[in-house]
């Protein structure tokens, strides 16, 4: 009968030192996002590499630890954590749209220019205003460059859910931050 | 400006994202040349990922969260090395065929021993509870006769301390058996939160009573001193924090000989606080981790109390409270000290 592998106490405890401790940074920052109080970013960030670390055995080396580990954090987040966030106001979809190719249309030039290192405290703003399934799709797409299907399986969504949230969240950012910049002369 | 009976909206963020096929993509790319609006949208949906793609700035990981973490790794590892012997279990988590064949198997296992057991137990369950027996070579005629019939039946199990007391007396080895496994149970790995959490409500509800009651700190140090405690008890000014000493005892905690005291605070809050020779690796998992000048801490909530533990030296400290969790938390760090 062929052994499963199952890993060795100091062999488990090494592998996951070296596995999953590189990602902290992003989780915390996700975590962050989420929670918004440093303090349950951080609480929210231990339980989460509790149970990786004792889910390790399951975990299939090779394969993307980063989702993995996304995908228990906002499991924990969702159980423990949501209910006593508040939620944000929803976006109307019609709105959003009507703004967004107003803006668009009315905007002097293109394409806008992202260089330089300006923007950063405003971008980060930006994002923790969207909504938090937006803010999510964006966080997980965009920064931590995950592809459809894995942030899709990190949120339990369908990747058509996915999609249409990150449309909406960078219609969003964009109707937040171009005036800004036009106004500061990056576009 | 070019006019288009058709634009593309989310074809541009599939470009964007390179999900088009080649196909889909030389098509999109040329309907972009030509619309000046589906231009427009790309560049701004563009901008907006770029933005959060090369603006956004993580922020650094505190730096007690990675010891918090690394120490709740350790105190995970020590957990399952105490129960090595679930190892098993996960092998057998991955071969549910093998699993129901052992459970099945473990089942029958029972059931027989029971069956085989039982028959030189059918004196012994009365052996076990009532020692008398033994002495008397006819049970069954003894009963009829007896003037107290119930006794035979009367359990004497409730304490195993009285069970293991009595097995030496009988020849028969099944006693011992019986008596073995809870006892070993309860004293493997006691509750000491629940214990602690008990007795300050045992406090409250004036089933703890103080042994010396005196708001005077040097005088409870002496008294535990007296007492015979082998550490210097290091009882607690908390006046700065408005709460005042109101007495002690000496405590058994489980199996532990504690030096107990208790502070009342404003609105009447109690706060007990107990140390007791043990370390903090006793304590079972579940506590959240908190760090204060190196100290760690093991904070629980039981029964609507809030209870922070800490090591000094060879003692564990524990202070009790149903006051605010955060205070009782600040309280800790307030006076712990690193050994």
């Amino acid at each position: 009968m062929a052994d499963s592998p199952i890993i060795g106490a100091e062999n488990k405890r090494a592998q996951f030192e070296a596995t999953a401790l590189p990602f902290m940074r992003s989780i915390y920052n996700t975590a962050l996002c989420l929670t918004r109080r440093p303090e349950d970013a951080s609480d929210l960030v231990q339980e989460t590499y509790l149970r990786a670390y004792r889910t390790f055995p399951n975990f299939t080396p090779g394969t993307n630890c980063k989702a993995w580990l996304f995908t228990i954090m906002y499991s924990v987040f969702v159980n423990k954590y949501r209910k006593e966030q508040r939620e944000p106001e929803s976006v109307s979809i019609e709105e959003l749209e009507e703004k967004f190719h107003r803006s668009v249309a009315a905007a002097e030039s293109d394409p806008y220019l992202t260089q330089g290192g300006a923007m950063a405290a405003e971008v980060n703003q930006a994002l923790n205003r969207l909504p938090e399934s937006f803010r999510l799709a964006v966080l997980l797409v965009d920064v931590e460059e995950m592809s459809y299907e894995e942030a899709a399986a990190v949120l339990n969504c369908p990747i058509g859910t996915l999609r249409s949230r990150l449309f909406r969240a960078r219609k969003l950012l964009f109707l937040e931050l171009e005036p800004y910049a036009r106004r500061k002369g990056y576009s | 400006m070019t006019t288009h009976s058709r634009h593309f909206r989310e074809e541009i963020q599939d470009l964007l994202d390179n999900r088009l096929t080649p196909a889909s993509r030389v098509a999109v790319e040329k309907h972009l040349e030509s619309c000046d609006q589906c231009r427009r949208e790309f560049e701004a949906l563009r901008f907006a990922k770029q933005l959060s793609n090369k603006r956004y700035v993580p922020k650094s990981v505190p730096t007690k969260l990675e010891k918090n973490i690394l120490a709740a790794l350790d105190i995970e590892d020590r957990r399952s090395s105490r129960t090595a012997g679930f190892s098993l279990n996960r092998w057998l988590a991955q071969r549910p065929i093998l699993a129901y064949t052992f459970l099945l198997f473990i089942a029958l296992v029972l059931v027989l021993s029971y069956f085989i057991l039982r028959k030189p137990l059918g004196k012994s369950p009365e052996l076990s509870s009532k020692p008398e027996l033994p002495t008397k070579p006819e049970p069954p005629s003894t009963p009829n006769r007896n003037t107290k019939p119930e006794l035979p039946t009367k359990p004497e199990l409730p304490s195993e301390p009285e069970l293991s007391s009595k097995t030496p007396l009988h020849a028969t080895p099944q006693p011992p058996k019986k008596a073995k496994l809870p006892t070993k149970l309860k004293t493997s790995r006691p509750d000491l939160p629940s214990e602690v959490a008990r007795d300050y409500l045992n406090y409250k509800a004036g089933k703890v009573p103080l042994m010396l009651k005196t708001e005077n700190v040097r005088e409870m140090e002496k008294f535990f001193s007296e007492e015979g405690f082998p550490y210097q008890t290091r009882v607690f000014d908390l006046g700065m924090m408005s709460y005042r000493l109101l007495g002690g005892r000496v405590h058994k905690l489980t199996t532990h000989k504690s030096a107990f005291f208790v502070y009342r605070g404003k609105g009447d809050a109690i706060l007990v606080c107990q140390m007791y020779p043990g370390k903090v690796t006793e304590l079972h998992a579940g506590a959240v981790l908190r760090e204060n000048k190196g100290i760690q801490f093991y904070i629980y909530r039981v029964k609507g109390l809030t209870l922070a533990f800490w090591q000094e030296g060879p003692i564990t400290c524990v202070l009790t409270s149903d006051i605010d969790p955060e205070q009782v938390v600040q309280l800790a760090f307030a006076k712990a000290v690193k050994v």
